[in-house]
This record gives structure tokens, C-alpha cells and sequence, in this order.
């Protein structure tokens, strides 16, 4: 069957194992490489521990967003209005702040964007129909509340916000900004649900394949409703987040959350476990766009050409995980092939 | 070991009808179950089998007919539903998570165990707990393997674990054999005997008719969704069994072939074809004018995979000649092989075949769309023209439908089936390959494909006939090849060309 | 075992809004019709007049020709995000080659880029793989930055010429010249999305790839070709906007994205229902359009646009999900 010429098919199968091996840690190598890049570019700046935690500080928010959208994403389902409920966030709690106990205030702002999420849910599972659509009308409709709520105030809510609940935004612990304890802590709780407990496994069934899912009775309503309600509350909590570090709220303040936490999560699902979206993943996106940003702005360059950038290690990034996992496949088709069992599919379509 | 008399059955099924567009997928079906008794479920292609089965399995909902479990009416079912009644189901498509270990995949739907003090998964234990199972049920597999390095065999091997992971009352395979190689196959037919002697109810699925023999102690028919017979095997003989599987109207379904007809040129001409898979491999043959070839063999052999890798539009050759008319042809994808006068009527209709929400006429242009340009600058299509060659197609194949306009969706496998071969039959193809073009069609409809294949054979085509139906190779072919693991095995020329020989020459007793 | 509550008033919804047949397939149309009436009787000097009717064509024009593009891609299955920022970026493009360059010529070579644009989406979504979703996420923000760098977020407005400004709002016999290309390119894209070959390889691509591929047609190739299709028609898009704005601006698509989907999918849910299609999506930005042009004229504040907007997209998307889980389940 497949004859072992040897010479020229050992460097070729040699070649398949480094690229079957490194493909997956590809971006990770390319984190890596930037890290690199700017440290030797900026040496005394870039690399040292302040700089660093300003990384980690800038992104933490667009990592708790991009984690809530990792669920959807798990589950094979688009939450677009991920920027507007943000905004709403961001928006309700500088609105309601100022007149209530913070610890209120905050768990009724992410209360009612789990309530959104709910109602992404319930359409989408229950009409059937594409959570594309329904999450960019709820996103319309949450544009302009959010721009009718801060329209009385000139379109920039900044007042009354308590300093206590500033200093949440701005203030560390053993030098640690407590931004980034929410981030591992959101990253760290999302980890676990998708790996160690059997309702994140299932979501991870439900996406990958749903007929097995659904033939093993396993419910995708619950599941799906649960993630919108995650991906909404996560969002909530990021403008709520938002609030404390600006000290303001606008209602556009969480647009560029959308763009981001997609371009976060497709990266994710380019790094290690290739092909999948997982909060590792996430995280790896989340530090290429914060190096990103961060070197960029400490080499004095434009935000433009940060923006090429962005796109250009997206695409780059998803090629070479589209080739690795089209590689894995022709590769596990010959070893199956070598070892001669190999039967067809059962053939379907029996009536 | 089930003793008739007054204990309650296991499981009854009355009247169970189901419909979809275009197809009665199950008329008035009745089946029971009796306590550990292994009940075996024969039927042609898209006589119901599958469909009765996904009605018990709460994946299709059934227009009407009741479902009694231990004597208790079931009215609503789900997957979900039929798993705590106790039912385990091993369907054809297996339905694995690709992303997925094999440990995941068994413990799909049921609980993972979990760690005590935090109720996260405990990897460790499910790994233990599924190792020990595959063990018992002598599966040499990690549980830690991803699904999909695994071969297809073992695939299937899982899908049994995952089934018998918890205790169910009722085990319903469909096909569990197609993918096994012979030892594996003796060892499921011990655990299947033994999983009935402790009082499990098994529902057995096969085409392989020795197998039903073997195994079970009933057995139904079912013919063109309806149940024709329910008895004891033991009262049966494998011919009369293939009888009521057929029908007496062997004669009139197929055509007459005229004896010394005189065969063309050769059409298509393989030597030593190996694909890189392995199937086909070293395989040689050739296909002239007139001649319809058909090739057949168990599932898994390589016949099917012959007509996507001549078509260009499924795996690779890795070594060997083709010729086309004289011509070498290395078919690169579907565009290349229709330019050469290739066509391929493809074994799944529905996901293959049709374009099911376009209507008639524009499937049936389709592949030749060039032809019924009013002007090759604006490249508008000629409604007027199509339609009226439509017409004419709809006419010569007596397609039964509205009109050129309906859907294609909405008419019935058969017609269906015809709209494919309508679409190939507007430029007489130099050679046509056929890939399982009766399955799922009722029996009238077959009739006139057969007699449309052999129609096309005089008027110069050569056909390739690739089935596993050994009815029907017996009754159309000329000749017939038949392969087992690739290779070719068997030829059978016209004068020994009888369903009987042909079965046995798949199986290669 | 039980039948489970949810589901009996579900069902019992569902049945009521089936029922009328009529409404299911028509659905837009008749609330087109039905929006229209409601503006007429609350604002009956200003509505219905002939001017209005006009303006409202006017307004729409553009994101009608944005949205006839996407249609095509989005029969296909491709999202594509990128359709806003091209015309954005073709409006820069058109306005900084304008003061030195031929204008037929410059508008030309900027349809050109926007056709390179759709090469990019096709060659990685379609040759390569990638989900058309990243892929145009990725090309709209490469775009977005380029255009930044271009215009340092300054508009572009010297050197334009009269007659350019003239096509973006001159009128002839009373109707402006932008809704005469949009009529145009609508008769275009609809002959050829339903009378010509390549509209029968979309749509057969769309229903069952694999049948087409199946049947001889090069899948690859649609796709790649309704990328194009779409990238040109943004870049006219675009060209049309800096006319009518006489001038390149760095901001000027933002919001046809969104509007363009609407508009899609609510044209999706009537003629060919649950499938887009190019009078549906007619019907979607006359939809839009009317229904912007009422609001702004009964005074609403322009949040409460957006609300209302957001709403009806998801009435009638909620809608088409019902009609279309009633019609799987009839047979035949």
C-alpha cells in the first residue's frame, strides 16, 4: 500500500512531526517573538515589571469580555451585542452609583445584562433562529438606550461616582492592579466550567458536534441559554469595570469591546488546541493584542498601523492553524490507512 | 432464551407511522420485544429500518402508533427520554464527538464522576472507570485517544462501550458489523449472546442475512416501510428469507439483457489503480461501450470509494493508469471529469445529488449550464429552452412532479434519483457511474432506472454500476467485479452472475 | 413523558402567526405598507408628499447598492464584515486621486481596489478556509488603520471637482442621480443573481455545496466571484458617499455595516422565505429607509431610532423563525 521508499519519505514524515508538534504553538512562539521584538527595541522600558503589569492592566478587560464570548464560541453561537452591553454597563453603573450602595448598584447592573443574555437565549433556542441576527437587533436596541440614558446629561456620565469604587478601577494590591485579579478570576472560574465540570464539557458537545449531542440527550437549550447569560453578564461586569478605571461612561465607550473580543477569541482558537475556542486560547490572544498596543505605543507608533497589524497576525494566525489542522487530518488518514483497518463510514441515508 | 406467554413484552410498537416530504417512511409498523431476546430487524434500503429505530430513540417524532415500554404507553419521547427508559442505541452514523477522547465520548449524556469535596471531574476515575469497561468488553483501546485518530472499527468499538456504559434494558445496533473484521465480529456476537442471557433486549439490524441465522431467535421484515413478517428464525431458511426481502416480482423488476449483444469500445481503462487510502488497490479493469460493469462488495471494501476517486472528487491516486476513451485521465475534481464525459449519479441524493430548495429545471441544467445561454456575453440563462428540455427529461424518465417549477425537496426518492440522472442525461455521458442509485427508492421506481440504465447501455455509454445490492447486480450487469479490502477478488461473467453467487463471493467463504 | 407547559402556548404562538399564510411570505411588505400608512396619517402635509417620497429614496440609495452586494455573499453563506469599511476607504481613495486624475479614471481604479479587496476575502475564505466572518473582520480593520494613516482622520475635501460633486446631488427630471444608479444596479444584480448562469451557481452553492461541486461547478470560484461582486459595489458605494459628501471622510461608513445586515436579513424573510434574495433586500432598505425618514419627521430622537430599529429586526426575525419551524413541520 504506501511503500517506504525511505529517504525522501523520512525528512517529509519528520517535517509533518515538527509542524504537527509546533503548529499549535505557533502563536504562542509568535507572543514569544514579539515579546522579544520590543525588548530589544525599547530595552530598558519594555521589559520590566512595571511594564508588564501595564500590559496585563490594559487588557484585562477585554479579556473578561473576550472569555464571555469564548462560551458562545464554544457552543457554536455569534453574541454581537457584546460592545452594547457594555456600554450598558458602564452606563447604568455611573448612572446608578452615585444614589446607591456600590455592591447594589454593581450586582444590579450585571443582573440586568445577565437578563439581556437571557433574552439572547430564549430567542435563539426557542425560534430557532440565527443568534447572528438577534444579538445585532438587541445590540441596536441597547445602542440607543444607552444613548437615551446619557442624553439628558450631555452624553457623558462622570458624576457622583463613589472614590471607594474608583479605586477598585485604579488601585492595586502588592502592586497588582486588582483589574487583573478580576481577569484570572473570571479566566480562572470560565477555565474550569469548560474543562472540569460536566456542563462545560457538554457545551463543548453541543458545539462540536450536535447531532451526538442531541441523539445522547444532552439539552443545547439550557446550554445555550447559559452561555448568552455568561457572555452578557461578562460584559456587563467589563463596562461595569470600565466605570472605575475611566471614572466616566459614554455610550460608545464599549464599541471597540465587539471587534476585539472576537479578533481575542478567533486567535485563541488558532493557539494549542487548534481549532477549538478555550480560555487558554483566549488568554494568548488577549496578550498578543496587549503586546500589541503596548509596544506600539511605547515605539511611538500610530494607532493605525497597529490596527494593520491586528489584522494582519489575525489572518496570518488562522492560515497557518487552517493548514495545521487540514495537515493533522491528512496525516491521521494515511497512519489509519497504513494500518490497513480501515473501513468506510458507515454509510447513511437509509431512509 | 424468551419464552412467549403471558409476560409482559419488553417493549411494543403498534401502527407506527411516519412520514417526511416526498417519502412514507414507515406505514402502519408493528414490533415487540420480548425480555432477552435478541429480535432481528431486516429490511432492503429505505424499507424503515432506520427511521422505526430514530422513532424510538426520540429523535423522530412519529405521526401516529403508540409506544409501550413494559406494558406502559409512552407518549412523548425524546433522546433524553428514551435513555432513562432504559433503551441504548448504536445508530449507523455513529455520532461521535470529534473533538472528543474516546473516555469523553462514552461517558457522553451520562454523569462524569466527580471529585468529592470540589464537584469538578475527576479525570483520573472517568479514565479508570472507562478503561475498565473497554477492558471487560476486550477493546484494546486508551481511553485517552482522540476519536478521530482512531479507524473507523474502533470507532465503532466505542460507540458499543458508550452504549453499554450504563445498564440499559434494550440495545438496539444498526449495522454493527459493517465495519468489523471477522475476529471482532465473533467476539460481538458473544457479547450480545451474553448481554441477552442476563436479560437485556437486543434489537439487531444487518444485511448480513448468515449473521441473523446465527444470532437471533426473531426476526421481522420489513418491505417498503411496511412490516411483511414476524417469526421465529428457526422456521425459516436463508432463501425464504431473501424471499420475502425481494418479493417474488424478481422477473419483472429487472429487464431483459439479449444474449451476444455486441459491446463497444473500451470506455474506461484502470491498471494496477491503487488510491492512497488503500482503496481501491492494484486494482484492474476495464469498461466498454454498452457494457454496464457493475462492482460490489461488503461496506468498507472499496467500491464506493472507486466512483468518488474516478470522479475526482474524493481521494487520491497514488499510483496506476486510467484511460478514458483511449486517453490518459487523471481525474482532478468534478469540472475536470464532466468535461471528459464522466458523470456520477452519487450515493447520498440528499446531501450529493440535488440541490433540494432549487426546483426541477434548475437542477437538472445544472451541470451544463453553458449550453442554455441565450448569449455567452451576458451569459442570461434560456428559461424558455431549459424548461422545454426539462419537459422532455421529465417525459423520457417519467418523473412524477407538479411541474419543472416544484422543488426538488418535495418529491420522492425515486424522482428524485431521476432528476439526477435527467441532469447527466442531457449530453450522453461517455461513461456514467452509478453509486447506490436504488437505495431508498420504492420499488416501481427501480424498475424504470434499471430499465433506463440498460436503455443508455444500448444507445453506446458505458456504465458502471456500484452497488450492494446483489439483487439488483444480478439483475442489471453484464459482469460484475467484486473487492474485498481494496483488491479485486472475484470476477463473475454473465453465465454465473446469480444474487446468491455474487453474496458469497463478497463474503469469501 | 408529560407535555411540558413551555411548549403548548409556544405552539399556540406559533399557530397564531402562521396562519395567515399571507403574512408569512409577505410579511415586509404588508408592514412596509402598514409603516407608510402610520407616518401618512401622523405627519399627512409632510409624509406622503412627493418631495418626501423622493428624499427617502435619496437617503437609501447608498445602503440600498451596499446591501445588493452583501445579498449575494450572504446566499453564499459568507458574511461579509468588510463591506463599510471599503466604502469608507474607497471614499478617501476616490477623493485624494480626484484633484490630479481623470475622474472617470480615478472612480475606476477605485473599483478596481475594492475588487482587489474581494480577491483578499475570497482567496482566504474560500481557497484557504478560514471562516469569511475572521476573514473580513481582519480585512476591516487592516482597512480602518489604512485609512487612518491616509487621512491622519482629517477629510480630503480640495481638489474636487464639479462634475463629481453633480453625481452625488444632481437631480434629473426631479430625481436625483443616485437613486438612478441605485435602480440600476439593482436591475443588474437581480438579472444576474436570477436569470444568469453565475446567479443559478450562487444560489445552487448556497442551497447544497457539495451537490454543486457534484454537479461540475467550481465552488471555490462563486465564492471568489461574489466577493468581487461585493468589494466593487462597496467601492461604488463609497465613491457615491464622498459625491455626495463632496469630500473623503475617514467616518463615513460607519453604520451601513449594521444597516446593510438589516436590511438583508429582513428582505430574507419574504418572496423566497428564509433565503436571501435581492428584491427582499429592496424591500428591506425601502424598510429602513421609511422608517428612519418617519422617525426623523414625527421628531423622534435619534436613540430612540436605534431602539425602535433594533426591535423590528428582531420582531421579524423572531417572526421568520416561527413561519419557518411551521412550514418544517407540514409535509410535502
Amino acid at each position: 500500500m504506501s511503500r517506504r521508499v525511505g529517504g525522501r519519505n523520512v525528512v517529509r514524515r519528520r517535517f509533518e512531526w515538527i509542524v504537527l508538534k509546533g503548529g499549535r504553538y505557533g502563536t504562542v512562539l509568535g507572543l514569544l517573538v514579539l515579546f522579544g521584538v520590543f525588548a530589544a527595541l525599547k530595552p530598558n522600558v519594555f521589559f520590566t515589571g512595571r511594564n508588564i503589569l501595564n500590559i496585563f492592566n490594559q487588557i484585562s478587560l477585554l479579556g473578561i469580555c473576550a472569555a464571555g464570548l469564548t462560551v458562545c464560541l464554544v457552543l457554536n453561537e455569534f453574541d454581537l451585542s457584546i460592545g452594547a452591553v457594555a456600554t450598558l454597563g458602564a452606563v447604568l453603573a455611573a448612572g446608578w452609583l452615585p444614589h446607591t450602595h456600590p455592591a447594589i448598584g454593581v450586582v444590579g447592573v450585571i443582573a440586568v445584562c445577565a437578563g439581556i443574555g437571557l433574552v439572547n437565549g430564549l430567542i435563539i433556542t426557542t425560534l430557532r433562529v440565527s443568534s447572528f441576527m438577534t444579538t445585532l437587533g438587541t445590540m441596536t436596541v441597547l445602542t440607543g438606550f444607552s444613548y437615551w440614558y446619557t442624553s439628558g446629561s450631555g452624553s457623558i456620565l462622570y458624576s457622583g461616582i463613589p472614590k471607594g469604587f474608583l479605586q477598585i478601577g485604579k488601585g492595586s494590591f502588592l502592586h497588582i492592579p486588582y483589574l487583573i485579579f478580576f481577569m484570572v478570576g473570571v479566566l480562572v472560574v470560565l477555565h474550569v466550567l469548560l474543562n472540569h465540570t460536566t456542563t462545560g464539557r457538554r457545551m463543548y458537545a453541543v458545539g462540536g458536534s450536535p447531532e451526538a449531542a442531541r441523539f445522547a440527550g444532552i439539552s443545547a437549550r439550557r446550554l445555550k441559554i447559559l452561555g448568552f447569560v455568561l457572555s452578557g453578564s461578562l460584559a456587563g461586569l467589563t463596562g461595569v469595570l470600565l466605570v472605575a478605571r475611566l471614572g466616566l461612561a459614554e455610550p460608545t465607550i464599549g464599541d471597540r469591546f465587539l471587534f476585539d473580543s472576537f479578533t481575542v477569541a478567533f486567535l485563541g482558537a488558532a493557539s494549542i488546541r487548534v481549532g477549538r475556542f478555550h480560555i487558554l486560547g483566549t488568554l494568548i490572544g488577549t496578550l498578543i493584542m496587549g503586546t500589541i498596543f503596548n509596544g506600539f505605543t511605547l515605539l511611538d507608533v500610530p494607532y493605525h498601523l497597529q490596527l494593520i497589524v491586528q489584522g494582519a497576525i489575525l489572518i496570518a494566525a488562522v492560515s497557518s492553524a487552517g493548514f495545521w489542522m487540514n495537515l493533522l487530518q491528512a496525516v491521521r488518514l494515511q497512519a489509519a490507512g497504513r494500518s490497513g483497518r480501515r473501513g468506510e463510514k458507515g454509510a447513511s441515508g437509509d431512509v | 432464551m424468551g419464552t412467549t406467554g403471558p409476560e409482559p413484552l419488553r417493549l411494543e410498537m403498534r401502527g407506527i407511522t411516519k412520514t417526511f416530504p416526498g417519502t412514507v417512511a414507515c406505514e402502519e409498523i408493528d414490533f415487540d420485544l420480548r425480555r432477552g431476546e435478541i429480535h432481528a430487524l431486516v429490511g432492503q434500503n429505505g424499507a424503515g429500518k432506520s427511521t422505526l429505530i430514530k422513532i424510538l430513540a426520540g429523535i423522530h417524532p412519529r405521526d401516529a402508533g403508540e409506544i409501550l415500554i413494559e406494558g406502559k404507553p409512552v407518549e412523548h419521547l425524546s433522546p433524553r427520554i428514551a435513555h432513562d427508559l432504559g433503551m441504548r442505541f448504536i445508530h449507523q452514523e455513529l455520532n461521535l464527538v470529534p473533538q472528543f477522547n474516546v473516555a469523553e465520548n462514552i461517558v457522553l449524556g451520562d454523569p462524569y464522576p466527580l471529585r468529592k469535596p470540589t464537584r469538578l471531574i475527576d479525570w483520573r476515575g472517568l479514565n479508570r472507570h472507562v478503561g475498565g469497561i473497554l477492558e471487560n468488553l476486550n477493546i484494546p483501546i486508551d481511553p485517552r485517544r482522540s476519536v478521530q485518530s482512531l479507524t473507523v472499527a474502533e470507532q465503532w468499538m466505542v460507540a458499543i462501550a458508550r452504549a453499554l456504559y450504563s445498564k440499559g434494558n434494550v440495545l438496539v445496533m444498526d449495522e454493527p458489523t459493517s465495519s468489523l473484521a471477522r475476529d471482532d465480529v465473533r467476539e460481538l456476537f458473544a457479547l450480545v449472546k451474553s448481554l441477552a442471557a442476563k436479560g437485556t433486549s437486543i434489537v439487531y439490524i444487518s444485511h448480513r442475512l448468515e449473521e441473523i441465522f446465527e444470532l437471533a431467535e426473531r426476526v421481522t421484515v420489513l418491505k417498503d416501510s411496511r412490516k411483511v413478517l414476524t417469526t421465529e428464525v428457526a422456521s425459516l431458511t436463508l432463501g425464504e428469507l431473501v424471499r420475502h426481502l425481494v418479493g417474488g416480482r424478481l422477473q419483472e423488476l429487472f429487464p431483459t439483457i439479449e444474449e451476444g449483444r455486441t459491446l463497444g469500445d473500451p470506455v474506461l481503462e484502470v491498471s494496477d489503480l491503487s488510491a492512497t487510502d488503500g482503496r481501491p488497490s492494484d486494482l484492474s479493469f476495464v469498461v466498454r461501450g454498452r457494457e454496464v460493469l457493475g462492482v460490489t462488495g461488503l461496506l468498507g471494501a472499496g467500491h464506493n470509494e472507486l466512483a468518488d476517486l474516478l470522479f475526482g472528487v474524493r481521494g487520491r491516486v497514488a499510483s496506476g493508469r486510467i484511460a478514458l476513451a483511449g486517453t490518459a485521465y487523471a481525474p482532478r475534481n468534478a469540472r475536470h471529469a464532466v468535461s471528459r464525459g464522466v458523470a456520477l449519479v452519487p450515493a447520498e441524493r440528499r446531501s450529493q445529488g440535488v440541490v433540494g430548495e432549487m426546483p426541477l429545471w434548475e437542477n437538472v441544467i445544472l451541470a451544463h449550464l453553458r449550453r442554455f445561454l441565450i448569449d455567452p456575453v451576458t451569459r442570461i440563462v434560456d428559461r424558455k429552452r431549459a424548461r422545454r428540455s426539462t419537459g422532455e427529461q421529465m417525459k423520457a424518465l417519467q418523473i412524477v412532479a407538479t411541474g419543472p417549477d416544484q422543488e426538488v425537496r418535495n418529491l420522492s426518492g425515486g424522482n428524485q434519483q431521476k432528476v439526477v440522472l435527467a441532469k447527466w442525461l442531457l449530453e450522453s455521458p461517455r461513461l456514467l457511474i452509478l453509486s447506490e442509485p436504488t437505495r431508498g427508492i420504492d420499488v416501481s421506481a427501480k424498475a424504470e432506472i434499471y430499465a433506463l440504465v440498460r436503455e443508455l447501455a444500448d444507445r453506446g455509454s458505458g456504465i458502471l454500476f456500484i452497488s450492494t445490492e446483489a439483487e439488483e447486480l444480478a439483475g442489471v450487469c453484464d459482469r460484475v467485479l467484486v473487492l474485498r479490502d481494496g483488491r479485486l477478488v472475484e470476477e463473475l461473467p454473465r453465465e454465473a452472475l446469480t444474487a446468491h453467487r455474487i453474496m458469497e463471493a463478497c463474503y469469501g467463504e | 413523558m408529560s407535555e411540558r407547559t413551555p411548549r403548548s402556548w409556544i405552539s399556540r404562538l406559533k399557530q397564531a402567526v402562521s396562519s395567515a399564510a399571507i403574512l408569512r411570505r409577505y410579511g415586509i411588505i404588508v408592514s412596509l405598507v402598514v409603516l407608510f400608512a402610520c407616518f401618512s396619517l401622523l405627519r399627512p402635509g409632510i409624509f406622503p408628499t412627493l418631495g418626501n417620497l423622493i428624499a427617502i429614496l435619496k437617503q437609501i440609495s447608498l445602503l440600498g447598492i451596499l446591501s445588493a452586494g452583501l445579498t449575494i455573499c450572504l446566499v453564499l453563506g459568507d458574511f461579509d464584515l468588510s463591506v463599510a469599511a471599503v466604502a469608507t476607504w474607497s471614499g478617501v481613495i476616490v477623493a485624494a486621486l480626484l484633484p490630479t486624475t481623470n475622474m472617470w479614471l480615478a472612480m475606476g481604479i477605485v473599483v478596481l481596489m475594492g475588487m482587489g479587496i474581494g480577491v483578499v476575502n475570497g482567496f482566504f475564505s474560500a481557497f484557504v478556509g478560514i471562516s469569511p466572518f475572521i476573514v473580513t473582520l481582519a480585512t476591516q480593520t487592516m482597512l480602518r488603520g489604512l485609512t487612518l494613516w491616509y487621512t491622519g482622520g482629517y477629510s480630503l475635501y480640495s481638489g474636487i471637482p464639479k462634475a463629481f460633486v453633480r453625481i452625488g446631488r444632481g437631480t434629473f427630471l426631479g430625481v436625483p442621480y443616485l437613486v438612478y444608479v441605485m435602480a440600476l444596479v439593482y436591475i443588474v444584480i437581480y438579472v444576474a443573481a436570477n436569470h444568469t448562469a453565475f446567479g443559478k451557481k450562487v444560489y445552487a452553492v448556497g442551497g447544497n455545496p457539495t451537490a454543486s461541486r457534484f454537479s461540475g461547478i467550481r465552488v471555490v470560484r462563486v465564492h471568489l466571484l461574489a466577493f468581487i461582486l461585493s468589494g466593487a459595489l462597496a467601492a461604488l458605494t463609497g465613491i457615491l458617499l464622498a459625491a455626495r459628501l463632496s469630500s473623503g471622510q475617514p467616518r463615513a461608513g460607519e453604520g451601513l455595516l449594521l444597516s446593510a445586515f438589516a436590511a438583508c436579513f429582513l428582505g430574507a424573510t419574504t418572496f423566497r422565505v428564509g433565503r436571501f434574495n435581492i428584491l427582499g433586500s429592496l424591500i428591506g432598505v425601502l424598510f429602513i429607509g421609511t422608517l428612519n425618514n418617519g422617525l426623523v419627521i414625527l421628531g423622534v430622537p435619534f436613540y430612540l431610532q436605534y431602539v425602535i430599529q433594533g426591535a423590528i429586526l428582531v420582531l421579524a426575525i423572531a417572526a421568520s423563525g416561527l413561519a419557518r419551524s411551521r412550514a418544517r413541520r407540514a409535509p410535502g
